[in-house]
């Protein structure tokens, strides 16, 4: 008779071999979800680039994603796009990390971010969001009045919202120093300027993000007591690091502590669930990358077959494949919107 | 000089004013050939030949029947009109109807537009019609005219009425809409050689709309004497002032060059 073992008569998907040893790079039974995700679900979506996949896949799939800023009619599909219309539940932009979100909550309840407007050659951007307006506008009034009705239509995405879906992408980021306020870009990326005795990095810990959460959700409470949230991690690289370590590492480094934020806040409530696409992608099951050439963007058929399947954990209809969205052929340029990768401009030339 | 005029049922209005253009330029001999809207945007060139989509017996046999020929050899002409795409002017008015453009005075309560967003959208739907417009003459040197503006009868509610035209009636940015509209046109035409014509002010009644009596006593392209007055289609007398400015924008075209070489 054989000695008794915790790990007798587990199931395979628990074991390597068998589990990513051996098995498709999308095993079934991968992911169990906390709660369901109906065409009926209400979802609010954030986060960073790679959450604009989420949110297409989850449209496709006939879930009720708010668009609380629509494209209206005559708005054709590049500019709607390029205007950061019907990307998220409305015209934020990337959020890249929970600070951003956080402050974003907190604006609808009267805070102010410090130097809400950045200036480059005469024209003006919101610098919570200076992505949704490519050429920027022109005057700083003008971005005043335009973010007024955005956070208008934020407070009613929220408050219509049964599930938050955000992507955490992103540990650095740039501060104000007086003030704390983040920005989704750093000075002098679109707009503005670096000036190291306005502005400085920041590289949020496992501590820094949880603290930024429990505020957000308090905020939100009085919003939307009752949201519920699906986590996911970008598995987007960084574009560059202001760190000092190498870049890989601090890739590492960033996921890491990311996903440690997400296992720590499910395991705290009922009400926050993770979808494992970080892992799928990452995955050594792949036969071939699952990035594309530049090593960073995920390939679209990658991207679909992750959506696939979370959609399938959730009974939902798939995403034909042949698709637009799963053409293999695609630019992943083309696929989201990602403000980070303007700092590879500031890459030294490697062609040399 | 030989013309072709090529289009949607809007070259009606010019096949109709025939007797009028003739005696106007005498020395222009005009031919048209057209096909109802949606055979028109499948028609291309093939072999120098302009006609619907081959394979479509229904559309060639159709052709045949309005124009005598399924086919028209554009070669053969000196100069070539092509009326009836609307080149983007929906989406341009649709979007200016939805939205109150952030960077201008008035404010109607609806969601705010930036002016880049507003110009990006109206270039982006101008140029995927220039594009499909340019890719159907092949490389072709045409003039263009849009289909006409409907008249002011498209205003009020009622039989005739019709978006988003009749919002350019009381939108108080309709001047500045129709410049920026016809600067980007002229810009993209002529960047896929192609001249664009427009209709003349002596039609128009406000910003993109044509003055009611355009629209009485229009035709079917198809069947002469069958009276269409929906006010999207004009009369003969639209059609020879059409013409007109056609026939001037040619003029326009031989003297420039002189004046380079001057």
């Amino acid at each position: 008779m054989s000695a008794r073992s915790p790990y007798s008569g587990l199931p395979q998907r628990a074991f390597w071999r068998g589990g990513v040893a051996g098995a498709p790079a999308f095993p079934p039974d991968f992911y169990r979800p906390k709660f369901p995700v109906t065409q009926e679900t209400r979802v609010f979506t954030a986060g960073s680039c790679f959450a604009q996949h989420v949110g297409a896949a989850m449209k496709a799939a006939g879930i009720k994603v708010i668009d609380a800023e629509p494209a209206r009619r005559g708005l054709p599909p590049e500019t709607t796009k390029r205007f950061g219309y019907g990307v998220y539940s409305a015209r934020y932009g990337n959020l890249y990390t929970v600070k951003q979100f956080r402050q974003l909550v907190d604006e609808l309840n009267g805070a102010q971010p410090a130097l809400p407007v950045w200036e480059r050659e005469g024209r003006f951007w919101d610098a919570q969001r200076p992505g949704v307006e490519p050429d920027g506008l022109a005057s700083p009034e003008l971005v005043t009045e335009m973010r007024a009705q955005h956070l208008e239509a934020v407070a009613e995405a929220l408050s219509q919202a049964d599930m938050i879906v955000f992507t955490l992408g992103l540990t650095e980021a740039w501060e104000h120093k007086a003030s704390g306020t983040v920005y989704p870009t750093a000075p002098g990326t679109i707009a503005g300027d670096y000036d190291p005795d306005i502005f400085h990095f920041a590289n949020y810990g496992v501590a820094d993000i949880l603290d930024d959460f429990t505020a957000l959700e308090e905020a939100l409470s009085d919003i939307n007591p009752n949201l519920k949230w699906l986590l996911t991690v970008s598995p987007v690289p960084l574009a560059a690091t202001a760190s000092g370590q190498h870049v890989l590492p601090a890739t590492v480094r960033s996921k890491s502590i990311l996903r440690t934020v997400c296992d720590m806040l499910c395991e705290s409530s009922d009400r926050i669930d993770y979808f494992p696409s970080y892992e799928l992608v990452t995955s050594p099951a792949h036969t071939t990358s699952p990035f594309a050439e530049d090593l960073r963007s995920v390939r679209p058929e990658i991207v679909a077959q992750i959506m696939q399947t979370f959609l399938a954990a959730h009974n939902l209809g798939i995403v034909p494949p042949g698709s637009e969205d799963t053409a293999p052929n695609a630019d992943p340029a083309d696929d989201a919107i990602c403000e980070d990768i303007l700092l590879d401009a500031f890459a030294p030339d490697t062609a040399k | 000089m030989k013309i072709a005029v090529v289009g949607t049922s809007n070259i009606g209005a010019v096949k109709y004013a025939e007797a009028q253009i003739e005696a106007e330029h005498p020395h222009l001999q005009v031919t048209c050939f057209g096909l109802p809207g949606g055979k028109f945007d499948g028609a291309h060139m093939s072999d120098g030949h302009f006609g619907p989509d081959r394979a479509d017996h229904g559309a060639m046999k159709l052709a045949r029947r309005v124009n005598g020929a399924p086919t028209i050899d554009l070669t053969a002409f000196d100069h070539i009109l092509v009326i009836g795409d609307t080149l983007g002017m929906p989406h341009t008015l649709w979007t200016a109807a939805s939205y109150d453009i952030a960077d201008w005075p008035a404010r109607t309560g609806r969601a705010l537009l930036s002016e880049p967003a507003f110009l990006s959208a109206m270039e982006e739907a101008i140029t995927t019609r220039a594009d499909h417009l340019r890719a159907q003459f092949a490389d072709l040197p045409i003039h263009v005219a849009l289909a006409p503006y409907p008249t002011t009868a498209v205003v009020p509610k009622g039989e005739h009425h019709q978006m988003p035209y009749a919002a350019m009636a009381h939108h108080p940015e309709a001047a500045r809409i129709q410049t920026l509209y016809r600067t980007a046109l002229t810009k993209a035409l002529l960047a896929r050689d192609m001249i664009f014509v427009p209709q003349l002010d002596e039609t128009i009644a406000s910003p993109f709309l044509t003055k009611e009596p355009y629209g009485h006593g229009s035709m079917d392209f198809r069947n002469e004497g069958r009276l269409l007055n929906d006010h999207r289609h004009m009369n003969a007398d639209f059609g020879a002032s059409l013409f007109r400015a056609f026939a001037l924008a040619l003029t326009q075209d031989t003297a420039a060059p002189q004046n380079q070489e001057g």
